[in-house]
């Protein structure tokens, strides 16, 4: 035993040969160490991807939406699937964040973060295909409501449309708050840890002057369960939105009641499947075999 | 002015296209040099170095001086297109900018004719409109688009003699040696019937100073067999003038009467006004078809029936021992065998026809002077001639064509080649089966001088000697007597868009008279035709200014005598010779003339190669009709390539590879293919539609002379159909056929309607009702509530007003890929339907375009309420503020809202990424003077609908308010209502308790609105169709409306 164990509280390392020092270690290693062969293969495959989404991006936005296959009575296609898809897994980080932190499940700790930046990530890319989408790329602007000189001219608060806008934004703010104040501790951590001075500065900064003292950590833990309270309900709400671009509509087979509830239950399933799915590469990719164990699996 | 100076001296014409060039800009105008097309004048030579030279800042400098250095900043990063502006230097008395102008004056292509106005918007054309007055102020939608024609850039070609440029000096010259000097030698004038008294007294004066002049009429959709027996009955040669409005029972065999004729829209407006059903004394006009392919008319027939060509005789046959054995006193033809279904409409038809005489009447277009016999005795029984309803007293002069008179003229000059041939605006190289060998033996003989004056680049003018540009239609003045007694002064409305002279004025300098030609006709008009009307104006000038303003003169008022028939229908059909020419059942290939494109002289116009096919719902393209259900015992779908060949008594063999398009109601055993494509040297567009079918067109023999043919055997020796196993996409615009149980179109028949007015229409009670449980308020409209109503009954489907709308609103041409990808971008679509059996059809066609919903679902889901409802109840879109969701079409129940998939009007900021689609109205600089200018052009990536025409309102809203007084009913006509010949739409204010549309919705219980379930509170209603189906001829599902609606994939 190198480290101190409380008589009071159950174990908290439970692992063999592990102790806080190893921990910490282990967890900061994929950031400050030598990228694995597994990373460069993965990076390299994103990166093709990438490269092929650029490609598609400029050719639609040169060309015009008519590169896409859609037509007169399928006028959404690609890009509102892509939409819904993302919106939809980005689902999973806000849920084990959020409901498991309510709910005192302690073993989200070692997942919570992947699947919050995950949700991040996915929100953007939700973000990026409906802008992708429209015709006029230029004044895409329009659908935010801004003060302006035509009118003013203001959106129009009935389209599920607008809704959306609004939705994504919120959604994205409160993952994103979610995400930066479970960073804040391990950003010290980095801080502490880094040997490059501006490196060290940067994390500095972004760490907002944490030290790891009792109070910083109830005050913590008080935000986290308050932002899991303001997140859980967007949860279920994000997606009943997204769901009513269709469940609103006149056309047969979208205008439907079951669409929200149908869309959430979707995107639960579908956000913890891709948690899982990108969980099960990086614990192998990234040697975390023992943080992220087969329970979790 | 130094401009205008240039554009004379390097063409040599005499035009003011300078004044035109103003609206082009050098950027599109060097495009076309590079074409190769011919280079334009009008350009300063030191803006051509800047042209041609890459621009950078120090030649843009050199050039424009220090002046232009803030835009030469600009130029030099990028190349911004020069556009010049250049106001009137003094004003034209009549013209205000931004005012229409209307021009009275008539159209004749060769094959149509129509009185119309033309609208012009500082000088330059932008829409064809019927003329109100003339009775044959009617349009198709080959006259609605001939606007587009009009400005086509590919038509111009240079004035050439033995393939050197030449100009009219020299052509004066050629026609001194070359055929002056040469007399005795034969002219042949081939060209189209129906000219006025000014242009055939020239063709006199012609006559008289070349000792054999023969005078040739050619036309590709011929009746030379109705002409031949009408000669032989009447003494005339005359096609009879069809007053279906004046007829109650119609048996039509094998005739396209509503789409293929002289001028089909008129007849079209004629049947329209025997086929409305007026609410308080429910009257219609019966239609019995009897076809060998599925026509247009056929689909608007009450009783149809789809023969193989080896019955149609027979079926002729039959109608007639009939009608004479009600008759009496006439002898019969040996009787025929028919198999029961069909024997059992023609007994029916026979009874109406005799029950309902003399207002009854049989049309046929079959070219067989024996059927035409049969025909005539019928018609000459049942005392159609008598009635009025074909009027030969007033016989139609156009479609004069003769084929024998060609034949025999098209095998001297292969055999004894000699003398001059004329070919005057017609183009036999492309229409003629053997047009090849033609074009062959007028380029190969010497002694045979070849002229062609002609206002488009032809197949025939490339294969002439001498190729003469000529004006056009609206280009020069004109006069026709498409009806005896009614002459036509059609003046033009522009100047020569692309060159040439009237060919009038060339016939006058052959001749050697020292005259215009205007002043020549001016003359004719004043020696022959205002004597006989003297009484009717005050003197000449004033004649001459009436025919001007009216375009029609009536110079027979009254009936001219009595007319009797020179041989009796007894003695005629002693003469007929009944020969069976074909075994039923086997295969045969029938050509029939293109609904949309007719014989092919517009094929390189963009709006009708992307006009669909009423029935087919095909564009851009040539297809194999197939039987639907033959199509799926044969394993052939949609697309199926297939090769058809013809061994050609001449040697050789023609083969097209075609794509199979099944359609129900075909035939069994009968392939259709249209005439009327494949004209590629047109130009561009034109050649995206390569599958000519002309050639497989063949002659028969009768009484020694000769007809062309249109049905050939497939034999396996001569025509040869084969599967080539590729399949290929079609630009079809209906894919989805079904209406998914939903009463979207709604049909009755008349014998139901007299009891009940109410039939076919029950179900709407319920959707009234629940008309009133909503919870939002009732919308209030202060001054105006725009609502349309179209009457099913009376759309039969002929499209002339999706041409009138493309026009009318700058709706661009998306070419034949996008159309396969459903980009299409019409506002206004004619939806065709079938129900009942898979081989007999009917059809319902029901214009949809958009809605404009009280509660418009499109409306409330636009994030940026870029589409909104005026306080005049029209849905609008603000073009600059849309974004593209598309959220608005996916929202139409009607799916009438339309995107811009692409830049296909090249209004967008970057050129690069314009599309292009070869010829449509945006791609060609002259073409985009076809645009309204009263109607934005919208970019890429916005959405873009039907707007109930709303410039049209406006402006009738300003006139109302110039002449200060309210709007009245009638003042705003939308461009389809205008377009429509048979009057099916009816447009105006709702608010107004006196107004059509008004007391249609609070009145006749056959109106009901598409979808009316949603709520969405549409404005544009729809009267339930009425077939007169006689009782005993139902189909098996005895009340059509009641019942699913069966679609089939067509």
């Amino acid at each position: 035993m190198k480290y101190y164990q409380s008589p009071l509280r159950p174990v908290l390392i439970r692992g063999k040969d592990k102790d806080y020092r190893k921990i910490s270690e282990d967890i900061i290693r994929p950031i400050l160490g030598k990228p694995t062969v597994w990373w460069w293969v993965g990076i390299t495959l994103s990166g093709i991807a990438l490269l092929w989404g650029l490609y598609a991006m400029i050719r639609t936005i040169y060309f015009g939406i008519g590169e896409w296959n859609v037509n007169r009575t399928v006028g959404w296609g690609w890009a509102i699937i892509n939409f819904v898809w993302w919106i939809g897994i980005g689902h999973a980080g806000t849920l084990i964040s959020a409901i498991l932190l309510l709910f005192r499940q302690q073993w989200r700790t070692a997942v919570n973060r992947s699947a919050e930046a995950m949700t991040i990530f996915a929100v953007m890319c939700a973000g990026l295909f409906p802008l992708l989408h429209v015709g006029r790329h230029l004044v895409v602007f329009y659908i935010f409501p801004y003060p302006n000189s035509r009118g003013p001219l203001w959106v129009n608060f009935n389209s599920p449309l607008f809704w959306d806008v609004m939705a994504i934004s919120t959604y994205f703010l409160v993952s994103l708050l979610f995400w930066y104040i479970g960073l804040i501790p391990d950003l010290a951590l980095l801080r502490d840890r880094v040997q490059n001075p501006l490196l060290r500065k940067l994390y500095g900064f972004l760490s907002m002057g944490w030290l790891g003292s009792v109070k910083q950590w109830q005050r913590w833990e008080s935000i986290s369960l308050h932002l899991a309270g303001l997140a859980t309900p967007l949860v279920l709400s994000v997606h009943s939105i997204v769901s009513f671009d269709f469940a609103t509509s006149v056309i047969p087979g979208w205008h439907t009641t079951i669409f929200p509830p149908y869309f959430v239950a979707g995107a639960i399933f579908s956000g913890f499947a891709m948690v899982l799915t990108l969980l099960v590469i990086a614990r192998k990719a990234m040697n975390l075999e023992d943080y992220i164990t087969i329970d979790h699996i | 002015m130094a401009k205008e100076k240039r554009a004379r001296t390097t063409n040599g014409r005499i035009t003011e296209q300078a004044a035109r060039e103003y609206w082009v800009d050098p950027e599109e105008r060097r495009a076309v040099r590079e074409d190769g097309k011919q280079e334009r004048s009008g350009i300063p030579e030191e803006w051509k170095e800047i042209l041609s030279a890459p621009i950078n800042r120090r030649t843009f400098l050199k050039f424009s001086g220090l002046s232009a250095l803030g835009s030469a900043i600009l130029s030099a990063c990028w190349k911004v297109p020069v556009r010049e502006a250049v106001p009137y230097f003094s004003h034209s008395e009549d013209l205000i900018p931004g005012h229409p102008v209307f021009y009275s004056t008539a159209y004749w292509d060769g094959y149509e004719f129509g009185a119309v106005l033309v609208k012009t918007r500082e000088g330059r054309p932008v829409k064809i409109e019927p003329h109100p007055r003339s009775p044959l102020g009617a349009t198709s939608p080959r006259i609605q688009a001939a606007l587009l024609s009009l400005y086509d850039s590919a038509r111009r070609f240079p004035l050439t003699i033995n393939g050197k440029e030449a100009t009219g000096e020299a052509l004066r010259r050629f026609w001194q040696e070359k055929v002056r000097g040469r007399t005795g030698e034969p002219i042949w004038i081939v060209t189209s019937a129906g000219w006025g008294p000014a242009t055939r007294k020239l063709l006199h004066r012609l006559r008289e100073q070349f000792s054999d002049v023969r005078i040739v009429y050619y036309e590709p959709d011929t009746k030379s067999a109705i002409l031949d027996v009408h000669e032989e009955v009447w003494g005339k040669r005359v096609l009879p003038d069809v007053h279906l409005e004046k007829a109650r029972v119609v048996v039509a065999v094998d005739s396209d009467f509503l789409v293929a004729g002289p001028y089909p829209a008129v007849v079209a407006r004629r049947y329209g006004q025997a086929r409305r059903v007026h609410r308080d004394a429910p009257a219609q006009m019966r239609h019995y078809q009897f076809e060998t392919w599925h026509s247009v008319t056929g689909s608007n027939a009450d009783v149809r029936r789809g023969i193989h060509p080896g019955l149609r005789t027979a079926v002729l046959v039959a109608l007639y021992n009939e009608v004479a054995r009600l008759a009496g006193n006439v002898p019969l033809l040996p009787e025929v065998s028919l198999p029961e279904s069909v024997l059992r409409v023609v007994q029916r038809a026979a009874r109406d026809l005799w029950a309902m005489r003399p207002e009854s009447v049989v049309l046929c277009d079959v070219n067989d002077p024996d059927v035409q016999r049969i025909v005539m005795a019928i018609n000459l029984l049942v005392g159609a001639y008598d009635s009025g309803v074909l009027n030969v007293k007033r016989g139609v002069l156009l479609r004069q064509g003769n084929d024998h008179q060609f034949f025999e003229a098209m095998g001297e000059w292969m055999r004894n080649p000699r003398g001059t041939v004329i070919f005057w605006d017609v183009d036999p190289v492309y229409h003629y089966f053997y047009g090849d060998v033609l074009a062959e033996a007028l380029q190969k003989n010497g002694n045979l001088v070849s002229i062609a004056l002609a206002s488009r680049k032809t197949a025939t003018v490339q294969a002439c000697q001498v190729q003469v540009p000529v004006t056009q239609w609206f280009e020069s003045w004109w006069d026709y007597e498409p009806v005896e007694g009614y002459v036509y002064l059609a003046q033009p409305v522009v100047q020569p868009l692309h060159g040439g002279i009237p060919p009038q004025e060339v016939f006058l300098q052959w001749i050697g008279e020292g005259t215009s030609w205007q002043a020549f006709l001016k003359q004719v008009w004043a020696e022959e035709v205002y004597p006989r009307v003297t009484e009717q104006f005050r003197d000449l000038e004033v004649f001459w200014e009436r025919s001007v303003h009216d375009t029609e003169v009536v110079v027979a008022q009254g009936e001219s005598g009595e007319l009797t028939p020179r041989i009796g229908a007894a003695d005629l059909i002693q003469r007929v010779q009944v020969s069976k020419v074909i075994e039923e059942d086997k295969p045969v290939l029938r050509l029939v003339m293109d609904p949309i494109l007719g014989d092919g002289r517009h094929a390189n116009n963009a709006w009708l190669q992307e006009l669909p096919h009423p029935l087919l719902r095909t564009t851009w393209g040539n297809y194999l009709v197939v039987n639907s259900r033959e199509a799926r015992s044969l394993g052939w779908k949609e697309g199926q390539v297939v090769r058809v060949s013809v061994a050609r008594a001449l040697g050789g063999t023609y083969t097209i590879e075609v794509p199979v398009v099944p359609l129900p109601g075909q035939p069994h055993n009968v392939y259709t293919l249209h005439l009327g494509h494949g004209n590629t040297v047109l130009g561009q567009v034109a050649q995206k539609d390569d599958r000519r079918a002309e050639a497989f067109r063949t002659y028969r023999e009768r009484n020694g002379r000769q007809y062309l043919d249109d049905i050939r055997l497939i034999d396996g020796s001569e025509v040869v159909l084969e599967e080539t196993g590729r399949r290929v996409r079609i630009p079809s615009v209906q894919k989805h056929h079904r209406l998914e149980g939903r009463p979207i179109v709604k049909e009755t028949t008349l014998a139901a309607y007299e009891v009940n007015r109410q039939a076919g229409n029950h179900d709407r009670e319920h959707v009234k009702e629940l008309r009133g449980i909503t919870l939002y308020p009732e919308r209030v409209f202060p001054m105006h509530h725009w609502e349309m109503v179209i009457d099913l009954t009376l759309c039969i489907g002929c499209g002339a007003c999706i041409a009138a709308c493309n026009n009318e609103n700058n709706v661009p041409v998306v070419g034949p890929e996008e159309v396969a990808r459903h980009h299409e971008m019409h506002w206004l679509r004619i939806d065709r339907y079938f129900t009942g059996d898979e081989d007999e059809p009917q059809t319902v066609y029901q214009p949809m375009l958009c809605q404009q919903c009280d509660h418009a679902p499109c409306e409330n889901v636009c994030p940026v309420a870029a589409t909104n409802s005026s306080p005049e109840g029209i849905n609008q879109m603000a073009y600059n503020r849309c974004i593209g969701t598309r959220y608005c079409a996916n929202n139409c129940p009607y799916k009438v809202r339309r995107f811009n998939w692409y830049d296909y009007t090249g209004a967008d900021s970057f050129p690069g990424n314009e599309r292009q689609v070869a010829g449509g109205p945006f791609d060609d600089p002259y073409q985009k003077m076809a645009l309204n200018p009263d109607v934005v052009v919208r970019t890429r990536g916005v959405m873009e609908k039907c707007t109930f025409c709303i410039q049209r309102i406006q402006y009738a809203k300003l006139q109302a308010k110039g002449e200060g007084r309210p709007l009245r009913d009638g003042d705003v006509v939308t461009a389809c209502q205008s377009a429509c010949p048979t009057g099916a739409i009816y447009f105006g204010d709702g608010k107004d308790p006196n107004s059509q549309v008004a007391r249609f919705r609070e009145e006749d219980e056959r109106l009901y609105y598409v979808l009316e379930e949603l709520h969405v509170l549409p404005s544009v209603g729809y009267l339930v169709k009425i077939r007169n189906i006689p009782e005993d001829l139902l189909p098996e599902s005895s009340e059509p409306a009641d019942n699913e609606q069966h679609a089939h994939h067509g």
